[in-house]
């Protein structure tokens, strides 16, 4: 009864942390447990040191996404990238993606750049309704990208349970459907320059000179930590470390862009984020492992094995699942509650729990711009100061570009296996 | 009005301490984080209680990052109804939803309480001087402030679908910091 109106506190907008708080209480008091021990889950956050990554991440994120570095980024890729084919919508793609797996799948992207970027492609020509999803939704498969948040947080709850999912492995395993969703919007967006007769700019050596010195000091920071990650080089916690104080150091000590009594202000929102989602781990976290003792999992999965038989059919209903999922709840919501149910059911159907995590992430990832919820469409909404609707339109055909590459990614384990040995 | 002054001088000074607290305390983990890396790196050597101190700040940054979110407006949630209703419904709705969150909050609180007098009678580690439950602190403090905040936005909200104050006028100051 009490978890029924919790359940629909939490469809009338209560925030998710509570709901799970209320659903722990619950369980715990049937079982007899003292509730002091929900708060015992919580302090387990304190132990748990790839954790340490996400604030120190997010906090270098949001750094250079407030000071001028994105405007220095665009015009390197502009001047790298731009005399391609669909250049600029290319340059869009390239440079959202990397602020994404960044900022943490949190709109940062969309405020950062889309002031930028929105412009630009309409200089180029290109339509509104294009460019508004090109921005809108160009920048979501960063979470397969290292340093993404979500990519992490799925790293810290499936390994305790499958220890086959080491860090390595599932960031390596991002890397290739990632690219892949890159080349397909950049595809997309070559086809439109085309389809509208878009002409192509000239490339400059000059410019490409010009532009690199100017983002002399940020440019070293995503090849430093992307080249070390991905090559075994640095460790994770380290390539955290490096990047927040790497960003403090470069926009308030050097270039002073970002001023001391901004850097409050900054770190709050920060650490909003940061936050709201591990208050929501910890109460996940007692949740869990009440589920776990109560052997929910072995329940799912024997419910779910008496109608599914084939894996095919088992990879094709968790896409439909998890894009209902998308719609209606964030993927870090996600995370912390499916995948503990997600990885039994994934190993009866021989699913390596890496590749699991890349469809789940880049399943969800979708969710950002899928109605009603989609994050990404408020967020645009705002910024670009248009309706809901209209961006919702924007987004479908990318939508659709999105999901060609997602079957791609559940169906085609290669792509996500072959490098993650 | 004289007593919204002083009301507005109390919302901005909590508002410029939690930027403070906040930024501090991401800012003081970069740095001892980055002078272990140092000291490991150059020195082969390291600090014992930083290890232990930066667990307990991300403990911190986890209870005052959820504080600053009630604030700001900003927790993450599932909200697929509310959009849907007429303003005065859908404040009454965010009321309701609010005062079961400030409910959650205050039990979680006292649970947190009950957990550190758990832990004075098995944790004997101490850090930096201090035993670790007088650092666990922050969980029951930051609860009972979030309930507190949650409390105040209900009432916020429940004005609003009462028709007291204009539509709209609880979250703007919502982003201000107010509450």
């Amino acid at each position: 009864m009490m978890t029924i109106f919790v359940i629909l506190l939490a469809l009338l907008g209560a925030p998710i942390f509570a709901v799970f708080g209320g659903l722990a209480f619950e369980a715990y008091a049937r079982d007899g447990i003292a509730p002091s021990l929900i708060i015992s889950e919580l302090n387990r956050l304190a132990t748990m040191p790839l954790l340490r990554t996400l604030p120190m991440f997010a906090l270098g994120g949001y750094l250079l996404a407030e000071s001028r570095a994105p405007e220095r980024l665009l015009r390197l890729s502009r001047a790298a990238f731009g005399w391609l084919p669909g250049g600029m919508p290319a340059v869009a793609v390239v440079a959202c993606t990397l602020f994404t797996a960044f900022t943490g799948a949190s709109g940062v992207t969309i405020v950062a750049l889309g002031g930028l970027l929105l412009p630009a492609l309409r200089a180029d020509r290109y339509g509104e309704r294009f460019s508004l999803g090109l921005v809108t939704s160009g920048g979501n498969l960063g979470v397969l990208f290292v340093p993404s948040l979500p990519l992490i947080l799925y790293g810290v709850i499936a390994n305790p349970v499958e220890s086959a999912v080491t860090m390595e492995r599932l960031f390596l395993a991002g890397l290739l459907p990632g690219l892949l969703g890159i080349l397909a919007l950049g595809l997309y967006g070559a086809w439109t320059a085309k389809r509208g007769g878009i002409a192509r700019t000239p490339f400059s050596v000059r410019e490409l000179g010009a532009a690199l010195w100017a983002a002399r000091w940020e440019a070293p920071l995503p090849v430093l930590v992307l080249a070390g990650i991905y090559s075994g080089t640095l460790v994770l916690s380290d390539a955290a470390v490096i990047t927040a104080a790497y960003a403090l150091v470069v926009e308030c000590l050097i270039l002073r862009e970002i001023r001391i009594r901004d850097l409050g202000r900054i770190a709050r929102d920060a650490m909003t984020l940061v936050g709201g989602v591990l208050i929501i781990l910890g109460m996940g976290m007692a949740i869990t492992n009440w589920l776990i003792d109560q052997e929910v999992p072995q329940q799912v999965l024997a419910a779910v094995r008496a109608h599914i038989h084939s894996p095919v059919t088992f990879l094709l209903m968790l896409n439909l699942f998890l894009l209902l999922v998308g719609c209606a709840m964030d993927i870090y919501t996600a995370t912390i509650v499916i995948v503990p149910l997600l990885l039994p059911l994934g190993k009866a159907y021989g699913v390596d729990p890496v590749h699991l995590g890349v469809i789940f992430l880049a399943n969800l990832a979708i969710g950002y711009v899928t109605p009603p919820v989609g994050m990404n469409l408020f967020i645009a909404a705002i910024r670009f100061d248009r309706p809901l609707l209209v961006l919702a339109r924007a987004s479908l055909p990318f939508i659709a570009v999105l999901l060609a590459v997602l079957a791609l990614i559940t169906y085609v384990p290669w792509l996500s296996l072959v490098l993650a040995r | 009005m004289p007593r919204d002054g002083a009301l507005r001088r109390c919302v901005t000074a909590w508002d410029a301490a939690e930027r403070v607290l906040l930024g501090g305390l991401a800012a003081g983990m970069v740095i001892l984080a980055a002078l272990q890396i140092v000291l490991r790196t150059f020195f082969r050597t390291g600090l014992s209680w930083i290890e232990p101190l930066l667990g307990i700040g991300l403990l911190w940054l986890t209870m005052l990052g959820a504080l600053a979110a009630t604030g700001l407006r900003k927790h993450i949630s599932m909200d697929l109804v509310s959009h849907l209703l007429p303003p005065r419904p859908r404040a009454a709705a965010a009321a309701l939803v609010q005062l079961f969150a400030a409910f959650l909050c205050a039990r979680l609180a006292l649970a947190a309480h009950a957990f550190i007098g758990l832990q004075r009678e098995t944790e004997t580690s101490t850090l930096l001087g201090a035993p670790v439950w007088v650092y666990t602190w922050v969980v029951p403090v930051a609860f009972a402030l979030l309930a507190l905040r949650f409390v105040l936005h209900a009432a916020l909200s429940a004005a609003q679908a009462a028709g007291r104050t204009a539509p709209g006028a609880s979250a703007d100051a919502g982003r201000d910091g107010a509450a």
